[in-house]
Parts: structure tokens; C-alpha cells; sequence
């Protein structure tokens, strides 16, 4: 059976995965809307930033963000000043790992869900006065609303599968910054097989209930049109 | 309100020129497919934005390449109804139509009820776009359209996808609307039907200019080859008020003093109907005649005569206001010395009519 240190594990990837699709969604949608809607010079480099996550290896991305929260960077010295304290390797350091290296995947799924949408729908809502922002929450977003669901859950599953970002940013904490992969990681070096075979079951179980969901949403969203 | 436009576009493998200058409630837009007609809309819908040159309605500058204005699409206050109804699928007909509705004192002359109740749309609202047949998809565009308040009203091809009998009403409903509301229309079409029964003010579009403003018997005469030149129909509103005859299934629609002896379907007595025939299915007399089966012989005045390919269009006023459409040969014109102004008689066959609900 799943041991409370085990479950104290799972929670803390929990954790960290709803709140990374949590900052996800607001920032992730707007991110969207931005590369299928609009047009200005420099879009370009938006869509690279915002998928460069993607590409890169997750260490190197831990770097980074270990970069920015550490004391030797402005955003980190501002940080301190806010939160009287350094956030790497604390807990919000595995949320914010997760985020980051999530946040492309679900950028790519929103993008294709509000391209799907027919845009003479928008430009007729246009038409009868409506501005980008009601335009955005009465037409594209409800008729996009599946795929932006399933953006989120991929985005779950990739935050509840982060590894390198976190190990650099959030280190290896025991009831702090342990993610399950993380702890897959050092039951396996420490020769603790069984608690490792549990958390990898478990990474099945939850990787295969998302994904599962996921393809349901996408197959309803293709049978519909 | 008047219309003033001199403006350019390239849009694609098209480049039109527009210039000219509209006026009075409704207008027609007419040409042959590719001229331009749905460019020429688009500029004043914001839709799409002219490369250079100016559009101005009344005072207002909606657009113009020199003074760097454009104003913005949501801004315009112009509505456009489409070829495709393009409905939110995701809304009630009653969401779909109030979508640019704007509670102030400039909407209180939309009333809701009537508007839905002309349209024929009132017991609809409850009903998803997916539900609704491609009569009803277009007038509930056409509500949503109203109920936005525009100050133009702009029609893109709406009921092209509508069958006559789905389309005839519809037509009556916009007119009956435009008086109502003192809507400025434009109304693109590449129909003469619908230029002849819609306006009294008309444009030509072909090859991405203006060829011509003026009413419809000018541009008639233009005798633009590339327009499949469509007979032209005849629509008459009335009221059935006579007698339905089993044995033939036949009654009487009064048409204002007119009765036309017409096959009545399943129209009950005092239904509103609309009475259509073609302009070519109506005879000619230039003295009364009392021994024919025709059972309709209306009595008119030759208003315009309009020389057409191989025909004539002679459009006869039948009364105060209403006026009918036929055409002849130039063989009859000249035997019967048809002119303007001369007193005729036209026969119609009660079976070449038919009848459409209201």
C-alpha cells in the first residue's frame, strides 16, 4: 500500500500540477489569442518565446528560471523584496517549474482550438458592434471551450511528468519539493524498488486517466463539426 | 442619408474603382458574379479596407486614405447580412438576435416583439441555429441585423441559397421593415427580380466599376450580357376574400381593388398570400375581350416600355400603387402600337399564378 510519505508526494505533484494550469490558463489563453488574432511586427519572437520551453531541454530551462529567482537576478532581488524570502527551492518553485515547461503545450492546443473557430463568425459579431473583448468571451472562447479544456489537461499531464526544470529550480526536497518523478528518481538510486514500483504506477494511472480524457474531448470537438 | 464613395481596392486577382454617390431607402446592387458587388459591400461594412480614396455617409467620414480615417468595423454601426447566415451556433435564436442590441433611447423604435412577429420569427426564439430550416436561419440573420440599430443596412446575396417560395415572403418582410423602420438598405443581388421588387433606385457593378446609377429600367437596358437575364416575376400581396371552388381548388385573392382568380392551395379564407407569375406568362390586349379562358383580365396603364434582348418589359401600372410586370415581343409591340401611357388589358391564366402563404 501507498505509504503517507508516498502520499505526501503525490499531493505535492498534485499541488504543483493545478496550480501550473491554473497560471496557465489566463496567461496561456491570452498568449493564444495573441499569435491567432492579431497582427504586429515582432509576433514572431512571441511565438518562439512562448514555445522555446518545448524545444529546449527542461534543464536548461530549470536554469533559467533558477536564474530569475536567484538573488544574482533583478526579478529575483524584486521577489525577495516582495516575499521577504528566496522562492527557489521552495514549493512555489515546483508550481512555477511546472508551469513554464507546460505552458507551450497548452499554448500549441489553444491556438488550434481558437483557430478553429470560423472567423467570419467573429468578423460578423464585429460587424454588429462587439469589441475584441466580447468577441473573445461570446464567440471564440464557448466555441472553443473543448479544445481549450483539453489544452489544460495536456498541460496537467506534462506538469505532472516535469523532471529536470524542477530537480535544478525546486532541487529534491523530502515533504517540500519531492515530486513524484523526483522521487522515482532517488528511490531508484537509493534501491527503494518498491516504493519507486509505486509512485511509477501511479504516473500510469494518472498519466493514463488524463490522456484518456483528453482524446475524449478531442474526438467529441471533431465529431460535432 | 447620403452616400459618397470614390475609393480603389485590389483584393486577391480583383482591383475595382468605385465612385459615386447613393441616395433614398433602398438600393439595389446588380452584376454578374465577380464584378465586385460583395468587395463593393465590404468596403462599407469594414470587412475589408479600400487601398486609397474616401467613404462618407452624410457628415461622417467613414473611411479615407488622405485624412488617414478608418473607422473600425465595430464602430460603424452598418450591419451586414450574408450570403451564409454565419448564426452563433452556440446561441438561442433569441441570444442570436439580440447580440448588438444596445439598450439606449436610439433602440426603443426597435420593437421586438412586432420585428420578430413580421419576420415571422417570434415562436423561434428559443431554438438553436442547427434547428432552423434556411428561411427561417436567414430571417433570423436579418433580425439581428435590425436589432442592432444600424444606420445602413447592408445585404450580401442573403436568400440566393432560398427557393421562391421560401424567398418571396422574406422579400416582403425586408420592404415592410424598411417602412417601418426607415432602414437605409443596400442590397446586393445579381437577380432582376429582386432589383425590380426591391427598388426604385439601382447600380450596376461590372468588372470592378460602376457602370451605371439610375432605376431599374436603365440598368435593364443596359442589357448586360454576362447577367443570366431571369424571368422576371411578378409579386402581389393580398388577401384571399373569395370563395374557394373545390372542383378546380381554385378562390379569389384581393390585391387592393384588384381580385385575381387564382389556384388557392390549402390557404384559408382571409389568409395574406402573395401572388406570383411570370412577367412572360401575361397576354396582351389593347381592347377588352369578354370570350376568353383566361379568368383574369386586369385593366393598366403602360408606365415604362424597356427594350430587352428579344423582348420587351413593360411595366403596367394596375393600380394607385401597384404595378405588374410583362413581357412581349417586339412583333406584338408593333401590332398592337403599344406605347407609353396607352390603355391595356392583361390576361392572365388563373394556372399560371401561384400562390404563397405570407
Amino acid at each position: 500500500m501507498i505509504s503517507s510519505s508516498e502520499f505526501q508526494i503525490i499531493l505535492i505533484s498534485l499541488r504543483a500540477s493545478f496550480l501550473a494550469i491554473l497560471i496557465i490558463l489566463p496567461l496561456g489563453v491570452f498568449v493564444a489569442w495573441i499569435i491567432t488574432k492579431t497582427h504586429f511586427k515582432g509576433k514572431f519572437f512571441l511565438e518562439l518565446i512562448s514555445s522555446l520551453p518545448l524545444a529546449l531541454p527542461p534543464v536548461v530551462t530549470g536554469y533559467f528560471l533558477l536564474w530569475l529567482l536567484g538573488s544574482g537576478s533583478i526579478t529575483g532581488r524584486y521577489i525577495e523584496i516582495v516575499f521577504s524570502d528566496n522562492l527557489a527551492f521552495t514549493w512555489i518553485s515546483t508550481v512555477l517549474a511546472a508551469a513554464v515547461v507546460s505552458f507551450p503545450l497548452s499554448v500549441r492546443a489553444f491556438t488550434v482550438a481558437f483557430q478553429s473557430v470560423d472567423p467570419n463568425l467573429e468578423q460578423c459579431a464585429r460587424g454588429l458592434g462587439a469589441n475584441n473583448i466580447k468577441i473573445f468571451f461570446t464567440i471564440t472562447l464557448p466555441l472553443s471551450l473543448r479544445g481549450v479544456f483539453a489544452g489544460l489537461i495536456l498541460g496537467f499531464a506534462r506538469a505532472f511528468s516535469e523532471f529536470g526544470a524542477t530537480i535544478i529550480v525546486a532541487g529534491n526536497i523530502p515533504g517540500e519539493t519531492s515530486t513524484v518523478p523526483l522521487s522515482i528518481y532517488s528511490n531508484i538510486i537509493i534501491g527503494d524498488s518498491e516504493s519507486a514500483t509505486r509512485l511509477i504506477l501511479v504516473s500510469i494511472f494518472i498519466a493514463t486517466i488524463t490522456l484518456v480524457v483528453h482524446n475524449r474531448l478531442i474526438h467529441i470537438g471533431t465529431k460535432q463539426k | 442619408m447620403d452616400i459618397q464613395f470614390d475609393f480603389g481596392i485590389k483584393n486577391g486577382n480583383f482591383a475595382g474603382n468605385f465612385v459615386g454617390n447613393i441616395r433614398g431607402s433602398i438600393t439595389t446592387i446588380i452584376g454578374p458574379s465577380g464584378s465586385g458587388k460583395t468587395t463593393f459591400l465590404k468596403c462599407f461594412s469594414g470587412d475589408l479596407k479600400p487601398d486609397y480614396g474616401y467613404i462618407k455617409i452624410g457628415s461622417e467620414i467613414l473611411f479615407s486614405s488622405d485624412k488617414k480615417i478608418e473607422i473600425p468595423q465595430n464602430k460603424r454601426n452598418i450591419s451586414m447580412v450574408y450570403q451564409n447566415d454565419l448564426l452563433f451556433p452556440h446561441m438561442t435564436v433569441k441570444k442570436n438576435i439580440l447580440y448588438g442590441y444596445k439598450d439606449n433611447k436610439e433602440s426603443s423604435k426597435l420593437n421586438i416583439q412586432q420585428i420578430s412577429k413580421i419576420l415571422k420569427i417570434n415562436k423561434l426564439m428559443h431554438k438553436k441555429p442547427s434547428e432552423l430550416s434556411g428561411g427561417e436561419s436567414q430571417r433570423v440573420a436579418l433580425a439581428r441585423s435590425i436589432f442592432s440599430n444600424p444606420y445602413i443596412l447592408l445585404l450580401d446575396e442573403p436568400f440566393n441559397s432560398l427557393d421562391v417560395v421560401t424567398k418571396a415572403p422574406i422579400l416582403f418582410y425586408l420592404k415592410e421593415l424598411q417602412k417601418l423602420l426607415r432602414l437605409q438598405i443596400l442590397f446586393v443581388t445579381h437577380s432582376y427580380q429582386e432589383m425590380f421588387f426591391l427598388s426604385g433606385n439601382s447600380i450596376l457593378i461590372d468588372e470592378g466599376e460602376i457602370k451605371l446609377i439610375g432605376d431599374p429600367h436603365e440598368i435593364i437596358s443596359k442589357k448586360l450580357k454576362k447577367l443570366p437575364t431571369s424571368e422576371i416575376n411578378n409579386y402581389l400581396s393580398g388577401v384571399v376574400t373569395g370563395e374557394i371552388q373545390k372542383e378546380d381548388n381554385s378562390g379569389v385573392v384581393s390585391i387592393g381593388e384588384i381580385k385575381l382568380v387564382v389556384p388557392i392551395n390549402d390557404c384559408s379564407l382571409g389568409s395574406k398570400v402573395i401572388v406570383q407569375f411570370f412577367a412572360s406568362d401575361v397576354i396582351i390586349s389593347t381592347e377588352k375581350l369578354t370570350n376568353v379562358s383566361a379568368r383574369n383580365i386586369i385593366k393598366g396603364e403602360v408606365l415604362f416600355l424597356q427594350e430587352m434582348d428579344n423582348s420587351y418589359l413593360l411595366t403596367i401600372l394596375i393600380s394607385l400603387d401597384k404595378k405588374i410586370y410583362v413581357e412581349i415581343t417586339r412583333y406584338s409591340i408593333e401590332k398592337l402600337c403599344i406605347n407609353k401611357g396607352s390603355t391595356i388589358y392583361a390576361l392572365l391564366k388563373s394556372s399560371s399564378c401561384r400562390v404563397l402563404r405570407y
